[in-house]
């Protein structure tokens, strides 16, 4: 229920913001060197002249009948450039998630196990590089080493769906998102298994003489994934803001870009519509977070 | 089962060989940004003209040497001896991509569009003063002008002055260049992901091809793909792994990597025309002294900016237009010659002393003009190299970056001694009409130079009959806004294309930077 205020909320500081920043769309239709009368004309067509209020209620209204306006930039309907952007954007979230959740949950409970060994130090080295290289970085190296110099997969922006052939494509983008979160998520499992691990019911599996597999994987990793799906949750929601940059160096065609570019040519319709899927889908986030909480662990529901 | 998996083996290969021949057919093109639509009427901006250029054409054609108007649509036409009438004889075998054919209603139709109040095209001052456009029969029309304009053909050949067509501009209504276009170019449209990818295939129908191709048409790729691709490092990558084949927007800090690349060809466009220059806002006390502006044009070293900044990718210029650009005035080539003595000794005998920092001071004002630049540009690093350059003889600028969204905004207020752009341009005449005409104050004519002397000499370029007339005149307006030093120019910078060798007869065209231009010669 808290969500609704939180959205409204988000779209009004958004529009505030895109107002306060002195841009004139105007002036960037017109070009750089058009004349003051042009600029004027434009203005008014474009109603970027009444009051900001009544551009902001005009707006709001507008959003609750469904309608989400026309871009002024190019003059597309909105909801349709969203439409095109929406899929690509889920499709690497969605992707960079598939790749980091298991591949860091693996890795941090193999750290643990071996506590103390090499494969231990090694995974929590790579963990800290994963974590400190910028998002950027990443994909630079990959583009770099992976498309370029071994040619071992594409890297020039989306060739279609994941079902009509567009999986390679979506490898490389994914990868970089992903990296991103593997890193903190190995961290964290290694350090909630290992508090685990040291428990009174897992002395009580080992002593019934199950295997050490079963012991880790049936009754510790279990009971170690709660904080690790809190920080999944979080980070999961914060991979929107690594998407607009994988999407820009891998020319991938989502919400990020869209946002990003309305937003450098004041294009308020289109930006307001963005930001307002972004802010959506870091509220939806929250909300399946908070359902897995009670499904892993039934306490939460009682309190 | 063997012959099962022998099967699957060739259904295979037959399905690459199809996807390679498929391929080998499309001419795969790669940009740094897409168009935010295709109406060409409505912009200013390169991709979008790029994009009409390919599916639409102009009465005229701009030749290689960026100089010269050459037939097109039309195929001949005459002027009338007051120079205000052009009468275009249009060629009769055209046709637009839908099939319709081309008449002079289309030119009509168009010409009147780009000037309606409606459209507000920003580049409707390049098609001149009309007056109004007459179908005298279908392949006939008169273009009247209320004064003479002599630069007339050499501005038809800009993308604004593409020819559309009447039924799909009304049908689509608003969402004309966004859901669709229909011209009478070698490419027609197919689809647009905008940010991502546009899909054109070839005109069958097309055979009317300017003569500065060998080939009039139709293209002799079947398809063609440009991708957007904003990131430089991936642009580079795309490019040296022969993802592509042709490229305007190879970054040019990377040019040498392309030069020695065993499967590219770099092009360096001669007859491209684009200055970087520092204009002085002439009103403002702190430049409103001729001496301090020639002492700052002269304080710089150029050559050392273009090796050490641009890396070699300009051409450093004391001119305000490229000495390959129409009526350019080489006289002008001798006027600002760079001496840091004199520089100091302009300084000292303007009233400018120096302080105790080292900075120059006259009744308590120090000489530290304000200086505005838009920010992702060459203008910034420039900028700051200048800035090293006056230091040396007193002069501190204050360079203020402006992000590009709020760019258009600050210059506009103008509260700044000197600002920076770089514009591209067709001709000298075109450069000098457009900013220093006393009635485009504010702007472009930012430096607000108002002079009557200059006001006739482009009145009387514009009106002249003859080239001659018009290229002395152009030539004195040069002549006097350089001695004013109203700018300082740096550099012409350098359009590269950088094309894959597997393409064959590729070549680059210097229209307002675009580098694309038809691609009818170009050669699977």
């Amino acid at each position: 229920m808290i969500s609704f205020p939180a959205l409204v909320g988000v779209l009004f500081l958004c529009f505030c913001l895109l107002q306060v920043v002195p841009a004139d769309p105007a002036m960037i239709i017109a070009g750089p060197d058009a004349k003051a009368e042009t600029i004027a004309a434009i203005r008014l067509e474009l109603g970027l002249d009444r009051p900001i209020p009544v551009q902001f209620f005009e707006y709001i209204l507008r959003v609750a009948k469904g309608d989400l306006g026309r871009s002024i930039i190019s003059n597309k309907s909105v909801a349709e450039e969203l439409a095109h952007t929406v899929g690509p954007t889920v499709e690497l979230m969605i992707g960079g998630l598939l790749l980091a959740i298991p591949i860091g949950i693996t890795l941090g409970t193999l750290a643990a196990v071996k506590r103390g060994s090499i494969v231990d130090r090694l995974i929590m080295a790579v963990s800290v590089a994963g974590v400190s290289m910028p998002i950027f970085f990443i994909g630079l190296l990959l583009i770099q080493y992976v498309g370029f110099k071994w040619d071992l997969l594409p890297f020039t922006g989306r060739t279609g769906p994941v079902w009509d052939g567009g999986l390679p494509s979506l490898i490389l983008p994914c990868l970089t998102l992903g990296a991103v979160l593997i890193g903190p998520i190995a961290r964290l499992t290694r350090t909630a298994v290992l508090e685990v691990l040291g428990a009174d019911f897992v002395r009580t599996a080992r002593a019934k003489g199950l295997r050490e597999s079963t012991v880790v994987m049936g009754h510790a990793l279990r009971n170690a994934l709660i904080p690790v799906v809190t920080l999944i949750g979080l980070q999961a929601a914060f991979l929107l803001g690594g998407a607009v940059v994988t999407e820009t160096m891998f020319s991938w065609p989502g919400v990020g870009r869209l946002a990003v570019g309305a937003i450098i040519s004041s294009d308020f319709p289109t930006a307001q519509g963005a930001i307002m899927i972004l802010a959506l889908a870091f509220l939806s986030i929250n909300l399946i977070v908070d359902v897995l909480y009670v499904y892993l662990d039934p306490r939460m529901q009682r309190s | 089962m063997a012959y099962k998996k022998t099967l699957t083996l060739a259904a295979g290969l037959l399905a690459t060989g199809i996807a390679g021949a498929a391929q080998a057919q499309t001419l795969r093109i790669m940009q740094y940004i897409d168009a935010p639509h295709f109406d060409v009427q409505r912009t200013t901006w390169g991709p979008g003209g790029s994009i009409g250029n390919m599916t639409q054409s102009t009465l005229v054609a701009m030749d290689w040497d960026g100089k010269k108007a050459l037939p097109y649509l039309a195929k001949s036409w005459d002027i009338s001896p007051d120079g205000r009438t052009y009468t275009f004889k249009l060629r009769d075998d055209v046709t637009f991509c839908s099939g319709k054919k081309f008449t002079a209603d289309d030119v009509v139709y168009s010409f009147n569009r780009l000037k309606s109040p409606e459209i507000k095209g920003p580049f409707a001052w390049r098609a001149g003063d009309i007056k109004g456009l007459r179908a005298i029969d279908p392949y006939t029309v008169a273009y009247e002008l209320n004064e003479p304009y002599s630069d007339l053909l050499l501005q038809l050949t800009m993308f604004s002055a593409n020819i559309v067509n009447k039924e799909t501009v009304e049908a689509l209504g608003k969402d004309y260049g966004t859901k669709g276009i229909d011209g009478t170019g070698p490419w027609c449209l197919v689809s647009w992901q905008p940010r991502t990818e546009t899909i054109m295939r070839r005109n069958e129908a097309y055979k009317w091809g300017p003569s500065m191709f060998s080939n009039p048409g139709p293209v002799k790729f079947e398809r063609l793909s440009i991708k957007i691709m904003p990131e430089d490092s991936a642009r580079v990558a795309a490019m040296l792994s022969g993802q592509f084949d042709f490229t305007a927007s190879f970054p040019s800090a990377f040019i040498p990597q392309a030069k020695a690349s065993p499967i590219l060809n770099v092009e360096k466009i001669d007859s491209n025309f684009q200055m970087l220059y520092y204009g002085y806002k002439i009103t403002r006390p702190m430049v409103s002294d001729v001496r301090v502006r020639e002492a700052m044009n002269i304080a710089i070293n150029r050559a050392q900016i273009v090796t050490g900044v641009l890396l070699g990718n300009a051409d450093a210029s004391v001119t305000y237009t490229s000495p390959t650009s129409l009526d350019y005035d080489p006289k002008t080539a001798t006027i600002i010659k760079e001496d840091v003595g004199r520089a100091i000794k302009l300084l000292d005998e303007a009233g400018w002393k120096l302080g105790s920092d080292g900075i120059r001071e006259k009744d308590g004002v120090k000489l530290a003009p304000k200086v505005y630049v838009t920010g992702g540009g060459n203008s910034v690093k420039v900028g700051e190299a200048i800035q090293g350059f006056l230091r040396k003889v007193g002069i501190d600028w204050r360079i203020q970056v402006w992000d590009s969204t709020i760019a258009p905004v600050k210059m506009a207020e103008q509260d700044y001694e000197i600002w920076s752009v770089t514009v591209p341009y067709l001709s000298a005449g075109d450069l000098m009409s457009l900013y220093f005409d006393s009635t485009n104050i504010p702007s472009p004519n930012r430096m607000n130079w108002k002079d009557a002397e200059t006001d006739k000499w482009l009145g009387l370029a514009k009106a002249a009959l003859n080239p001659g007339d018009k290229a002395l005149n152009f030539g004195l307006v040069q002549e006097k806004v350089t001695r004013e030093h109203l700018w300082m120019p740096v550099a012409n910078i350098n359009l590269y294309v950088v094309t894959n060798k597997k393409l064959k007869n590729a070549r680059g065209h210097p229209m307002y930077a675009i580098g694309f231009y038809k691609g009818l010669d170009f050669t699977p």
